[in-house]
């Protein structure tokens, strides 16, 4: 039966079996680790509870490039159901299973792509259930037509994780590492833009759902992270690129919302 | 029920990036129809063997038959963004064993149509470049080598090799095939701009000058034009006036190119918002298609001259010292009076001449992997590579079978001519053409939110553009059998053998085909159903993507 806000599982659920499976795949030595709304709900305890906390109807991983298929075994050791067709022909970028209990599972193979590319899967933490925060924040500010529900994660972050860095810094698992946030930003105008673009939104949203004095955190990390993105230095590329600006399309778009009908 | 994913159909989008921009899939389209190849048997096959026929006429009748197929096609991609095309439509439409049928013949012709594009490549990629060259060049051995590479052996040879190149690069992965398409597409289209420029510049007699100044030097003949239309007119040759019927029967030469605009059907799933994209592409691509080759063929017309056309072609290159015809590209060479331009349109064309096989590749390998998936063939069929993800099993199936069918095609007296399976791909088109007439009233919900629920008053748009197509498909089904050059009959003439004359029996292996796909899923049911499994269950799902 389809996954529905009534019946999606409670996001302790949720955690509970991307935890059982990244530990099911540790021991094949595969690396899977938590991304998406799940991740935050980990990492930032303000996810929790109102006004930040949201329903998650699935959750997704990553693993690292060559091990698309160790972690494919290890979903169907555990039970789950695989879209045969989809994972066959997509399966060097992309597997979708799902669980028993109904909810869906992505499997980022190496590369996260969606409106922007970023290689996650090149070196995911050693340990821990998510990958890293900065990394985690990207993902959310990435995305071009932003929802509510990313602005919730996106500001859940910002409120419970400290900034560290510049790169080089000796950075803890549970802040978000500046150098490491920059550092594909300064490579990439597109992606640049769109997060230049997507920070004063989150502020913004930060100060509606928790008032002023509650969002300052946000907008301090906010404004530090649009600093730190404006005072790095730009790759070649990135000027280049950056002179055609919105007149050429910066970003990918992904597959559109409900326009899959064929599939019902 | 190994497709039921449950709770995947909730989900609206995969959030997949696909792989197809509109450029790509237009090109990936207009690759499939091949602009060249139309232009070569346009010019070829329709003044020389079709007396009255005009040949502009054909090709806007060609086009008007197209269109409908095209359309509805694109409509259907538009509403079911999901790679296999007919698999998809007519199984979910129709249900599974007419989706099955349907499939399956188009993966077989594929197969088999895999032995075609490449002996083209010989035949008019390669032989073209180095005779013309050899031509410009006053080069005996290049026009030797040219005419050599034109005969049975040397184009299997050729045609063999690059079965095996391509799929190995399709073993590699679909990423390296569309970067290495669109780079050779523009190879192509300057060739195409370039030849339009230099007929544009040349009066006719002009080139019937530089007709006789190169092709003297080979022949030994001052006049060496007005000695080949003398050689066709004493083979048999001889013009005739307007004739509407000899105008519209050669549309079978068109047809064979113009009708697979709808190609990126098959590879739905990897199309970027395939509710504008296929939409527009598909018809599109005819529309450019036909347009280019039309330009082209004026030209050539004008330029060249008709009845040259026709008796060149008759005397099969004869009375030039060739061993086969030449083709439009290296007339055009003649006429461009100079060796780097004539290398240019005769190199250019190399693109145009295997292009259709890429997509034949890609199509049928595809198919055979979801057959494999879905449990209507082998299990190993729907093996993929663990490291690239590519259907290595099926690939070495398809490229196996089209260098069989290679040889076939390469024997002077053999049954497999150009024309022979097109019928067959009709059948597949007439169960499209039905899938789109019923398709409002047997999947209504799909089809209301689809981006192509529209109506004409108070009929679905879709219903009416299919029911046009079955018409043209009804059409070009009855012109295949009565084209004399098609190698298809219905009446069996008695010359010995299990059918007599070949053309019946190669009418009855269409039919054989067409069939084949619906014993197949019978056959596959019953053994799946001992094994526990409902085979038709598992069409009713269909993933998103």
């Amino acid at each position: 039966m389809p996954v529905t806000e009534q019946t999606a599982p409670a996001a302790d659920e949720l955690l509970a079996a991307a935890a059982e499976v990244i530990g099911a795949a540790e021991t094949v030595g595969a690396t899977l680790r938590l991304l998406g709304g799940v991740a935050v709900f980990q990492l930032a305890p303000s996810a929790s509870r109102p006004p930040l906390a949201r329903r998650y109807h699935d959750f997704d991983v990553v693993v690292p490039a060559r091990q698309g298929a160790l972690a494919a075994r290890v979903f169907r050791e555990a039970g789950y159901t695989e879209d045969r067709h989809f994972n066959a022909l997509h399966g060097a970028q992309r597997l979708i299973f799902a669980s028993p209990r109904g909810f869906v599972v992505d499997v980022i193979v190496g590369t996260f792509r969606m409106c922007h590319e970023l290689d996650l899967g090149r070196d995911l933490p050693g340990s821990g259930l998510t990958i890293r925060p900065a990394d985690l924040l990207l993902t959310k500010l990435q995305i071009v037509q932003i929802e509510e529900k990313d602005l919730l994660d996106a500001v859940a972050l910002l409120t419970d994780l400290p900034m560290e860095g510049p790169a080089g810094a000796t950075v803890s698992a549970a802040t978000i590492d500046m150098g490491r946030f920059v550092g594909p930003l300064a490579g990439d105008w597109g992606f640049y833009h769109t997060v230049e673009q997507n920070l004063p939104k989150v502020m913004s949203f930060a100060r509606d759902q928790l008032g002023a004095p509650g969002a300052q955190p946000v907008v301090d990390s906010g404004r530090r992270l649009t600093e730190a993105m404006q005072a790095a230095p730009k790759s070649m590329r990135w000027k280049i690129r950056s002179r055609a600006g919105e007149r050429v399309t910066w970003y990918e778009l992904p597959e559109e919302p409900g326009h899959s009908a064929g599939s019902q | 029920m190994e497709r039921t994913v449950p709770g995947l159909f909730a989900r609206q989008a995969t959030g997949l990036v696909r792989e197809g921009n509109s450029r790509s899939v237009l090109i990936y389209n207009i690759n499939f129809v091949s602009i060249g190849l139309m232009l070569v048997f346009a010019l070829i096959m329709i003044p020389a063997f079709y007396p009255g026929a005009n040949v502009e006429g054909t090709f806007v009748a060609a086009f008007v038959v197209v269109i409908p197929t095209s359309l509805i096609y694109a409509m259907l991609a538009a509403a079911m963004p999901r790679s296999g095309g007919d698999y998809v439509y007519v199984s979910r439409i129709l249900g599974p064993s007419w989706g099955m049928m349907s499939s399956l013949n188009n993966t077989i012709w594929w197969i088999l149509y895999g032995g075609v594009p490449s002996a083209f490549f010989a035949y008019y990629g390669l032989t073209p470049l180095l005779r013309g060259l050899g031509v410009l060049t006053n080069n005996a051995t290049l026009i030797r080598y040219g005419n050599d590479l034109s005969t049975p052996t040397g184009a299997f040879i050729i045609g063999a090799l690059l079965i095996i190149v391509l799929v190995t690069i399709f073993a590699m992965g679909l990423n390296l095939y569309f970067k290495i398409q669109n780079v050779l597409f523009a190879i192509a289209m300057v060739g195409i701009l370039v030849t339009i420029g230099i007929l544009v510049a040349t009066s006719h007699t002009e080139f019937v000058s530089a007709f006789n100044h190169y092709i003297g030097r080979v022949t030994g003949h001052a006049n060496s034009y007005a000695a080949v239309k003398a050689a066709a007119a004493k083979g048999g040759f001889a013009t005739a006036p307007f004739s509407l019927y000899w105008t519209l029967i050669p549309i079978t030469w068109i047809y064979l190119e113009l009708v697979f605009n709808q190609s990126s059907a098959y590879i739905g799933g990897e199309v970027k918002r395939p509710g504008r994209v296929q939409l527009w592409s598909m018809p599109f691509a005819a529309i450019v298609s036909t347009g280019i080759a039309m330009i082209i063929a004026w030209q050539m017309e004008r330029v060249v001259g008709t009845s040259f056309l026709g008796a060149v072609s008759y005397n099969g290159g004869a009375a030039m010292g060739f061993a086969s015809t030449p083709v439009y590209t290296e007339l055009v060479s003649y006429a461009a009076r100079n060796v780097v331009l004539g290398f240019v349109v005769t190199f250019s064309f190399l693109f145009w001449s295997y292009s259709w096989l890429p997509g034949q590749i890609l199509n049928s390998s595809r198919n055979l992997l979801a057959y494999g998936i879905d449990g209507v063939m082998p299990a190993w069929l729907g093996k993929v590579s663990e490291k690239r993800h590519t259907p290595v099993n099926a690939l070495v199936v398809m490229g196996i079978g089209s260098i069989a069918a290679l040889w076939l095609y390469t024997r002077p007296t053999g049954p497999f001519k150009t024309l022979t399976g097109i019928f067959g791909f009709i059948l597949s088109f007439l169960m499209v053409s039905l899938a789109a007439m019923l398709f409002p009233y047997r999947q209504r919900a799909v089809w209301e939110a689809s981006p192509v629920a529209w109506r004409w008053g108070r009929f679905p748009v879709i219903s009416v553009l299919g029911a046009l197509s079955f018409a043209a498909c009804g059409y070009m089904a009855w012109d295949y059998l009565n084209d004399p050059l098609s190698g298809l009959s219905v009446v069996p003439h008695h010359t010995g053998g299990l059918f007599g004359h070949q053309d019946f029996a190669m009418f009855i292996l269409n039919i054989l085909i067409w069939v084949a796909g619906w014993v197949v899923y019978q056959v596959a049911k019953k053994v799946r159903a001992r094994q526990g499994v409902d085979l038709d269950a598992t069409y009713r799902e269909l993933p998103v993507e």
